[in-house]
């Protein structure tokens, strides 16, 4: 999960002094995400039917959505970490543009590489307008494209294909699930704040995508295979004004199972009781998690040198319940975005203890927003 | 008991000097005047030029943004999938498309007529924003504080950015846009942050709302900005029917005009650099018998050149200054003036365009000190040698300047000899000017020799002048020699104006040869428009134009190595034309279409621009493509053809020559020859409702009108600048004039004391002004002429390949020849009024004795 | 044969520098006459007002009180443009320096003044004129290419040239050497005499030529008449 509220700030941008990123970003976060019900758009309310391939399309009526997919992945003799995210912002609830350049969306693409052996954070960002055949999505399947970018499923049941080709490096990978979609919240339905049930949003993941492809880094193209995660969400409004920012935690565990998590913080630094969070077993049972349940600490900061905002790039995190202690650390300091907005989204190792004292390895991503 | 401070042997000359100055304050005034005048010139020139430059280079931005290149479809427009491929494949490539359309705006509450003509551009504010970030944050066009709701900008509510005249006038109403047979309001949200182009406003819209009004949603042009290597990519993968071209065309009236003040600011500088190098050396030979004086009394050359040299950076340091401020004033002051006089809006922006900056600076400072240095250290040099100032040997002087003076013709002709460099001829312009000013002086003096003997002893004031002006010129020479520059520009500016104007009128009388158009802002009309009109009672011939972008596969023999596919970009006209028609291309070479007999391929002219810009020459075989048609063509080139159309440049074939013509013209040319005719046109035109709203019925003497007057605004600026060039003559002259009296007060006393009357006295400075600003106009015709020809013939074709034919008009002449007598006469006047009767003369001994 | 009537008459002359504010009297009640033909020297210190004297009676100058008639010329009563319209036709003037005009050449000096009095410039008279003072051969030169004493002479010839009733000089030898003064001031007695003009000398008791008719002093504004020595 993660909400991208930068399109108002990108928009705010693109109308003001162009291409630099806001001063606050966290506070237009919270004014998009935390809007009024806007009139017209569709509320996340109530829990609905999920069908598939069908929700994997856009959904028309509600403010923002996204296509948001995360993996780590290993070449000869490297590890990397990708993250690609296909954000919808809608304009006019009634979506009900005739001419081709009447768009009623505008798109935000981003895509980014971790390259820990180089120290490289590789980033990318398209803009556009909703434009058929340039950019937007189909709506009964998944087929998501902004100029030239791409994710989609050829047909029901087969792998999902990507296709990035940003300045500094390409994707071309092949993602294929290997467990079902998991419905966080209440089956789909996933509340943001604890003071406002409304502010809430439909909310679903794949947790686990073998992949394989390829990725192309400069000159050097690198034969990768890894395991990616796929988050899916759209809303109208789902932050709470005094919701500062998030940490949000999908991290994938060797033994097969999965851990997502992310904690609310509020103006004041504590967290909100609304955070939550899901465990995914090995064969695909689901196990939802309060805040109550998890209990995270920051064990190890990182101030960027750019932006100067400080990170916490390594967590502990314990789970009294499923007897996981778990350490979470990014797998190098600065994946810091300086695009159109800032926040910190990277590749993280994790080194965790299960209930019978055995460790374990996984890998996973890390987003931290609002410093 | 009284106390005596000690004075330093410095402190005591620079006491002198001071006391010298304020006793003859006229002197130090004048001086000082000298270069604050001649810098002011060369400042206002050029804070004038840039002001303008900039102005253009904004309005140019406001249309094309900071792209280099852009895409356009050879016919028609570019489809929104060919876009779509475009930007996935070429994700990297900034790119920004544009819908725009011209259209008539009727201004409420102002009658039809008066409606205005604005360029609508729908963009797309996200590609815009791209653009405007990846170099310039604040290139975009918009300004920083609109305040306009994403949601509705998107969504092709109906909002629009206009210029902020266009938002005066229009006073917070909605845009009434006429389009088809609808009228479209549309609010205004804010202002843009540049001002109008050339001649239209503009208006800004999202590129949805644009495609709603005009009812089509393909691209009219996708701006990119590319660097080498993505060029190369992007031809290689161009869609077919798009074409890719330079956004480096800058031609047309504004870069004519911006070329040309660059040749002013040229003579400006020169000017600038006489006066003060004329007031200075004035100002250091008056001090002559002082240093003498010094001499005798033991001072040492080195001190006294160090004294003259500290004099010469002061009074050059405080005239730069004043010269500067006065400059920028003037400037403002003149584009001011033009705000006011001139309608149209494209001045308005100039304003905030003056600015100070360090081409200004550079420029002030290189005139002022750069004069002041010139004429003092020659003299300087004198001193050293000498131990104090003297007049240099006018004969020697004569001979350097006599040398030096071929030698810059002989260098400027050499610059010009096989070459077609813009930049050569500028800098040929230069050394001509100043070859000629050098040459000018010794045969002033041989002229005013001569001139003694045009007189005979009846007229015995004659005389006198005429030898008082042989004398003379050593004090005026340098001032006499700027009179003559301002006299001169002010003919070849004034011809190369006249000459440009005519030319450009003769061309649309030749081109525009049908009384009406029928044009549909590019694109097809009905294909069976030129049969109906034809049937009209009233319409004798109609002509059938059609006009496409092409690009030319390959110009054989040409070496254009800018490794850029637009240079190979052109318009095509194909035509048919009545008889009454066939002139309309007037040839400069070679032979006309119908001239050319049956050949083996079909015949193409080539208009000047075009053939100056690819080489192209009289037989020379051209291979191109038209859009639609799947196979290239060759022609062959029989005739070139004078062509002041903006733009790549064009060529003309005929539509038989064609196997497969495009069915319908993209403009219709109507015939009549009576002048009732024009109306019962007009009537029968509006009465066909189902032809396209958008296509008009254009007077061709409404065109010739509009263009003449855009002409004329738009060299209004040069022709005012000619006058402060002559303003500066003026005070150079009178500077001079005033210096040569004080030095020749003894002469005058005696001539009173011999009986000269005060009615004489004034005949005597009269006709010396005369003889002198005769001689000056005289010898300034033949470099006016000169000039005329270099601004007309060689720049300005040099850098638009277009050919001009220099006219040089006796009114031209007339003028500059009044003014440069009356500056002389005028500088006399000012003289008479310092020059004290008779009595006053000998009121006291001392003035008697005393001639200092 | 009548008496021919005086070249200058004057009476009680008092003259004063306009606008020196107070009217000081420089010349006072000075009264002389002067018989055409007449050479007249007249001495004084510096500052006695020798030169304004002189001034007054070529019309330079105006007459605060008293008569002054000059050529039968009432000057005391002639405004500005008289005066200098008297002065052309009438007076020839020879000063210390600068009596050339530089532009011109010796020959067209002399030309100049003709013409100013619409005279036939015939140049055989000039250049016979040049050649009684010895200049004839340097007709065509300009004045910056002759000596000084040169130029005295030249300018004496200029001061004839036209024929003038009477040859007003101040000081023309000042500024020359011993021997060449002589020759000036000798030459210049001469020329005078046979153009039977006027002549009133202002110069130094040592340097007096011979042939003048009388010597004058001004002494504190007042005029005294001395013997003239012989030699």
């Amino acid at each position: 999960m993660n909400w991208r509220s930068l399109l108002v700030a990108v928009l705010v941008c693109l109308l003001t002094a162009c291409g630099q990123p806001p001063q606050t970003p966290r506070q237009t976060a919270i004014s998009l995400l935390s809007l009024p019900a806007a009139d017209g758009f569709a509320r996340a309310e109530r829990p609905r039917e999920f069908s598939f391939p069908r929700d994997h399309g856009r959904h028309s009526g509600y403010r923002t959505e996204w296509w948001y997919i995360t993996g780590n992945l290993q070449a000869q003799d490297r590890r990397l970490g990708y993250q690609v995210t296909f954000f919808r912002f809608l304009l006019d609830p009634a979506e009900d543009a005739q001419l081709p350049w009447e768009s009623d969306a505008i798109w935000l693409a981003q895509a980014a590489v971790s390259d820990p052996r180089s120290g490289q954070f590789l980033t990318s960002e398209r803009l556009s307008r909703e434009l058929t055949g340039l950019t937007g999505s189909a709506t009964e399947s998944l087929d998501v494209y902004a100029t030239g970018w791409r994710l989609w499923q050829p047909a029901a049941g087969e792998p999902y294909e990507l296709r990035i080709n940003a300045a500094q490096f390409e994707l071309q990978l092949t993602l294929q699930s290997e467990k079902p979609v998991v419905l966080q919240g209440e089956q789909g339905l996933s509340r943001k704040s604890a003071a406002d049930p409304l502010n809430a949003s439909y909310y679903y993941s794949q947790t686990r995508l073998v992949t394989h492809g390829n990725v192309q880094l400069g000159d050097q193209s690198l034969a990768v295979q890894g395991a990616s995660w796929f988050d899916r969400e759209w809303s109208t409004s789902a932050l709470h004004a005094r919701q500062a920012g998030w940490d949000w935690f999908a991290l994938q565990l060797d033994n097969g199972c999965e851990l997502m998590f992310y904690q609310l913080r509020l103006q004041d630094g504590s967290a909100d009781r609304a955070s939550a969070g899901v465990w995914v077993g090995q064969q695909g049972e689901v196990k939802r998690l309060s805040s109550a349940q998890v209990g995270l600490t920051p064990i190890r900061f990182w101030t960027s040198p750019d932006t100067g905002k400080r990170y916490p790039v390594a967590w502990q995190m314990q789970i009294a319940d499923l007897g996981l202690r778990l350490q979470v650390s990014a797998v190098m300091p600065d994946q810091e975005w300086q695009g159109r907005f800032i926040y910190w989204e990277g590749a993280v190792d994790v080194t965790a203890t299960d209930p019978a004292g055995r460790s374990l390895g996984g890998h996973g991503y890390l987003e931290l927003t609002g410093y | 008991m009284i106390k005596a401070s000690p004075l330093s042997a410095w402190r005591l000359r620079w006491l002198s000097s001071w006391r010298y100055f304020r006793a003859h304050p006229l002197q130090l005034a004048l001086g000082i005047l000298g270069v604050t005048v001649g810098v002011a010139a060369v400042v206002a020139v050029a804070a004038a030029r840039q002001a303008v430059s900039a102005s253009f280079e904004r309005n140019l931005q406001a249309l094309e943004g900071t792209a280099s290149h852009f895409i356009v479809a050879a016919d028609g427009a570019i489809g929104l999938s060919d876009y779509a491929d475009l930007r996935a494949q070429f994700p990297h490539i900034a790119m920004a498309p544009d819908i725009r359309e011209q259209v008539r705006l009727s201004i409420p509450g102002q009658t039809e007529d008066a409606a205005r003509r604005v360029t609508v551009l729908g963009l797309d504010l996200i590609s815009e924003a791209d653009f405007a970030s990846q170099e310039n944050p604040a290139a975009g066009l918009l300004p920083s504080d609109a305040e306009i709701d994403p949601a509705d900008w998107f969504g092709g509510m109906p909002l629009a950015l206009v210029s902020p005249e266009l938002a005066q006038v229009m006073a917070g109403q909605p845009l009434p846009i006429r389009w088809q047979d609808n009228t479209y309001q549309i609010p205004i949200a804010g202002s843009l942050s540049v001002s109008v182009a050339l001649n239209d406003d503009l208006v800004v819209m999202d590129i949805s709302l644009a495609s709603r009004l005009f009812e089509r949603a393909g691209i009219d042009r996708l701006r990119l900005r590319l660097n080498a290597g993505q060029l190369e990519q992007l031809r290689q993968h161009l869609p077919s029917g798009l074409l890719l071209r330079g956004n480096n065309d800058q031609s047309g009236l504004g870069a004519a005009f911006n070329l040309n003040l660059m040749a002013m600011g040229l003579l400006a500088l020169l000017m600038g650099v006489l006066m003060v190098f004329s007031t200075f050396r004035l100002l250091l030979l008056q001090r002559e018998p002082i240093t003498r004086l010094r001499h005798a009394l033991g001072s040492s050359a080195a001190a006294q050149a160090g004294d003259a040299l500290c004099e010469a950076i002061l009074i050059g340091l405080l005239g730069t200054a004043l010269g500067l401020l006065a400059g920028w004033g003037l400037a403002w002051w003149v584009i001011h003036w033009l705000q006011q006089t001139l309608s149209d809006l494209w001045v308005s922006g100039i304003q905030s365009g003056i600015r100070v900056s360090m081409e200004m600076l550079w420029l002030g400072l290189l005139a002022g000190l750069g004069g002041a240095l010139l004429a003092v250290i020659p003299l300087l040099w004198r001193v050293l040698k000498t131990g104090y100032l003297n007049h240099p040997q006018a004969a020697r002087q004569l001979r350097w300047a006599l040398l030096t003076g071929a030698l810059l013709l002989v260098l400027a002709a050499g610059l010009l000899w096989r070459s077609q460099s813009l930049l050569l001829a500028l800098a040929a312009l230069f050394a001509a000017t100043m070859g000629y000013l050098l040459w000018s002086l010794p045969v002033l003096g041989r002229l005013a020799v001569w001139l003694r003997y045009g007189f005979g002893w009846r007229q015995w004031l004659g005389v006198v002048a005429a030898r008082r002006l042989q004398n003379s010129l050593g004090h005026t020479g340098p001032a006499l020699v700027a009179l003559l520059l301002a006299v001169a520009s002010m003919i070849g500016i004034g011809s190369m104006i006249d000459s440009f104007r005519t030319s450009v009128e003769d061309w649309m009388d030749t081109s525009l040869s049908a009384a009406a158009y029928v044009t549909n802002t590019g694109r097809a009309l009905p294909a069976d428009m030129p049969a109906e009109i034809r049937r009209w009672p009233e319409v004798e011939a109609v002509s059938w134009l059609h006009t496409t972008n092409i690009q030319l596969n390959s110009v054989s023999g040409s070496d254009s190595g800018a490794g850029s596919g637009s240079d190979y970009a052109a318009e095509l006209s194909i035509v048919d034309l009545p008889v009454q028609g066939r002139d309309s291309y007037r040839m400069l070479a070679g032979e006309s279409l119908w001239q050319a007999g049956d050949q083996a391929l079909p015949a193409v002219i080539a208009g000047e621009t075009l053939a100056a810009r690819q080489d192209i020459t009289i037989g020379q075989l051209l291979s191109f493509q038209i859009a639609g048609s799947a196979h290239s063509l060759s022609a062959r080139v029989v005739g070139i053809f004078q062509d002041y159309r903006a733009g790549p440049g064009r060529l003309v074939i005929l539509r038989d020559a064609l196997s497969e013509p495009p069915p319908a013209p993209t403009a219709v040319g109507l015939y009549w020859s009576s002048e009732q005719s024009g109306d019962a046109v007009r009537q029968r035109f509006e009465a066909r409702t189902e032809w396209p709203g958008s296509a008009e019925l254009i007077d061709s003497a409404q065109v010739k009108a509009e263009t003449l007057r855009i002409f004329d605004q738009t060299f209004l600026l040069t022709s005012s600048l000619r006058w402060i060039v002559a303003l500066v003559a003026l005070v150079g002259i009178s500077g001079a004039l005033l210096a040569l009296q004080l030095e020749r007060r003894p002469e005058l006393q005696l001539l009173q004391s011999l009986g000269l009357s005060a009615a004489e006295q004034r005949r005597l400075m009269l006709y010396e002004a005369g003889l002198l600003g005769g001689l000056a106009v005289l010898l300034a015709l033949p470099l006016g002429a000169l000039l005329a020809w270099l601004l007309c013939e060689v720049i300005n074709q040099r850098a638009f390949g277009w050919h001009v034919a220099v006219r040089l008009l006796p009114g031209h002449y007339l003028l500059a020849a009044a003014v440069g007598l009356s500056a002389t006469l005028l500088a006399s006047l000012l003289c008479l009024r310092n020059t004290p009767s008779a009595e006053q003369a000998f009121a006291t001994p001392a003035a008697w004795g005393g001639r200092l | 044969m009548a008496p021919a009537a005086p070249l200058i008459d004057s009476y009680k002359l008092t003259l004063s520098y306009p606008g020196s504010g107070q009217e000081a009297e420089i010349i006072q009640a000075c009264s002389f006459r002067l018989e055409a033909g007449q050479a007249m020297a007249l001495l004084g210190r510096s500052g006695s007002g020798k030169t304004t004297l002189l001034h007054a009676c070529a019309g330079l100058l105006p007459i605060s009180t008293g008569k002054l008639v000059v050529c039968g010329q009432p000057l005391h009563r002639m405004g500005e443009a008289a005066r200098t319209a008297f002065r052309r036709q009438h007076i020839g003037l020879i000063f210390q320096q600068f009596n050339l005009i530089p532009t011109l050449t010796v020959l067209e000096n002399l030309q100049l003044v003709c013409a100013m009095n619409r005279r036939a410039t015939a140049e055989r008279e000039l250049l016979n004129l040049l050649a009684s003072l010895e200049m004839a051969d340097k007709h065509s030169r300009f004045p910056a290419q002759l000596s000084g004493g040169e130029q005295q002479r030249v300018a004496v010839a200029r001061a004839l040239a036209h024929r003038p009733s009477l040859v007003l000089a101040d000081e023309p030898s000042g500024n020359l050497d011993l021997e060449t003064a002589r020759l000036v001031l000798d030459l210049l007695v001469a020329a005078c005499r046979t153009q039977r003009a006027g002549l009133v000398l202002v110069t130094h008791a040592s340097e007096l030529p011979a042939g003048l008719d009388s010597v004058a002093r001004l002494d504190q504004g007042r005029l005294v008449f001395e013997p003239v020595r012989a030699g």
